[in-house]
């Protein structure tokens, strides 16, 4: 009996992560493409940390939900906000960010920016229905 | 287009430190003082992110199009917050003000220490908000009795969302069990049954576990008037076998109810009543039951949600005692009797129990 409930918890959950992961996102390009001025270490560490969690996540959760056959409409933070990723991509990612921000090239850049846009669809779904939009 | 995206963040800003300036206006109400703090601290933190990528945007104007991006998800929070939780609470009332106290009766009466702020302010029906611990209703809800059995389903969401988890693993392993053994039985007997749509949708019972913990929350605790409840705003509902992504279909959630209610013998003429009126529902016309009804609403999913949802009670020191005299489920209990058995009457003592509910001392 409360649409609202759900959709504003999953809602809620996504938009954060979205905040997050497009701050790593840009520190990410600002390193890979040598912007000046520089983020910090402390900024470079936390966005570092922040894609390789949430690819490792993303990675796993997609095994389980391959394994387990269970595939959902939508995405739900009760399964981690699983999207329907490459698992040879998100390796791939994987293994250069755990070299640094650095070593990502712009295959694996590409890559993590269209599962940040997968995740703010997903967001914009929802939104219009909370928003009445 | 780097103009406009700093030009916007300056405007977010601003509307944020409008939202905070109306936060702050109701803060002097002891009741909502607490909840408005989980909101200020939201609201800062969308602030702060604002300010991060106006200095990102003047520092990599490059990267306009991800800032923009940035924008997008920072203003959506911002513009629904304002919407579903500062504006409810920015117009708190007396409406308000009554659903709240019932709302702390029935609290103290089940030993819940974290209470919600009720607010009269619900664009569609009751619907909880757990990160801001608000519930709100349909304006008209602290003027009438029989929907407020709908308020424990709320409470259960609450409680849920707050982190005291109604749904846990005998519901995980049970929705494992049912999908091993449903496929394997349509792949042995070859059914004409879409694997991959069944994998799809069976998904739904992730969301769908919580609806029926706290239907099931609700039935234990408040008896046969959340099942009255339910039934009266099933029949405002176009089709009972439709379901959704959020939610299983009404039809299937009052069979569960039913069943809960038919296994405690204190509801035996209640469980009766309702099973005959629900037989002969089910029986007008009706639209056809969508793909997949049967196979998505088994029993034994509902049942292991139930029996996680008791061992959540039991955690909780929650003692379900339904027909306790004075006690506001024993009240929307009579209510619900007096309705039916005396309808012309009904209202008078309706609005004289209202009074006393919210006025009284527990």
């Amino acid at each position: 009996m409360s649409t609202t409930s759900q959709v504003y918890s999953d809602f809620r959950a996504i938009s954060e992560l979205l905040t997050t992961l497009n701050h790593a996102l840009i520190t990410a390009k600002r390193v890979v493409f040598k912007i000046q001025p520089s983020p910090d270490l402390d900024e470079i560490q936390e966005a570092t940390n922040t894609l390789l969690n949430f690819m490792i996540q993303q990675s796993s959760r997609a095994d389980d939900r391959a394994r387990a056959g269970i595939h959902s409409p939508r995405p739900d933070p009760r399964r981690l906000l699983a999207v329907p990723i490459n698992a040879n991509d998100a390796q791939r990612c994987i293994d250069q960010l755990r070299r640094g921000l650095p070593a990502l090239d712009q295959l694996s850049l590409d890559f993590i920016e269209s599962v940040v846009r997968q995740l703010g669809q997903s967001s914009e779904g929802l939104y219009r229905q909370m928003a009445r939009l | 287009m780097k103009d406009l995206i700093d030009a916007s963040l300056i405007l977010l800003l601003q509307r944020i430190a409008c939202v905070i300036e109306l936060l702050e206006d109701v803060h002097a109400n002891s009741r909502i003082q607490h909840k408005c703090q989980a909101v200020r601290e939201a609201l800062d933190n969308f602030a702060r992110n604002a300010q991060q990528a106006r200095g990102l945007l003047a520092a990599s104007p490059s990267l306009v199009a991800d800032i923009a991006r940035q924008y997008n998800a920072i203003a959506q929070q911002v513009y629904l917050i304002e919407q579903l939780v500062v504006g409810p609470l920015s117009r708190f009332g007396d409406d308000d003000e009554r659903l709240s106290r019932l709302c702390e009766r029935v609290c103290n009466e089940i030993g819940v220490n974290d209470i919600p702020v009720v607010v009269a302010a619900a664009s569609q029906y009751f619907a909880a908000l757990p990160p801001y611990g608000l519930i709100v209703t349909p304006p008209v809800e602290s003027r009438l009795l029989l929907n407020l059995p709908d308020l424990y389903h709320e409470l259960g969401h609450h409680i849920d969302g707050r982190g005291e988890r109604l749904v846990g693993p005998r519901f995980e392993a049970a929705l494992r069990d049912y999908l091993g053994k449903t496929e394997d039985e349509i792949t042995r007997l070859s059914r004409p049954v879409d694997l991959h749509q069944f994998r799809d949708l069976i998904g739904n019972w992730f969301d769908w576990a919580l609806e029926v913990a706290a239907d099931a929350f609700a039935t234990l605790l408040v008896g046969p008037a959340y099942a009255w409840a339910n039934f009266h705003l099933m029949l405002r509902v176009p089709s009972i076998f439709a379901y959704s992504y959020t939610h299983p279909a009404d039809a299937a959630r009052m069979d569960f109810i039913l069943r809960l209610l038919a296994s405690d013998a204190r509801f035996r003429w209640d469980s009766e009543a309702l099973e005959t009126r629900w037989k002969g529902y089910r029986e007008f016309p009706h639209p056809d039951a969508p793909t997949l009804y049967e196979l998505l609403h088994p029993a034994e999913l509902f049942s292991s949600v139930l029996d996680d949802v008791r061992e959540a009670l039991d955690r909780l020191r929650i003692e379900p005692d339904p027909l306790r005299p004075g006690t506001v489920p024993a009240i929307l209990n009579e209510g619900w009797h007096r309705l039916l058995n005396d309808p012309d009457d009904y209202r008078a003592w309706e609005t004289a129990t209202i009074s006393e509910l919210v006025l009284a001392k527990e």
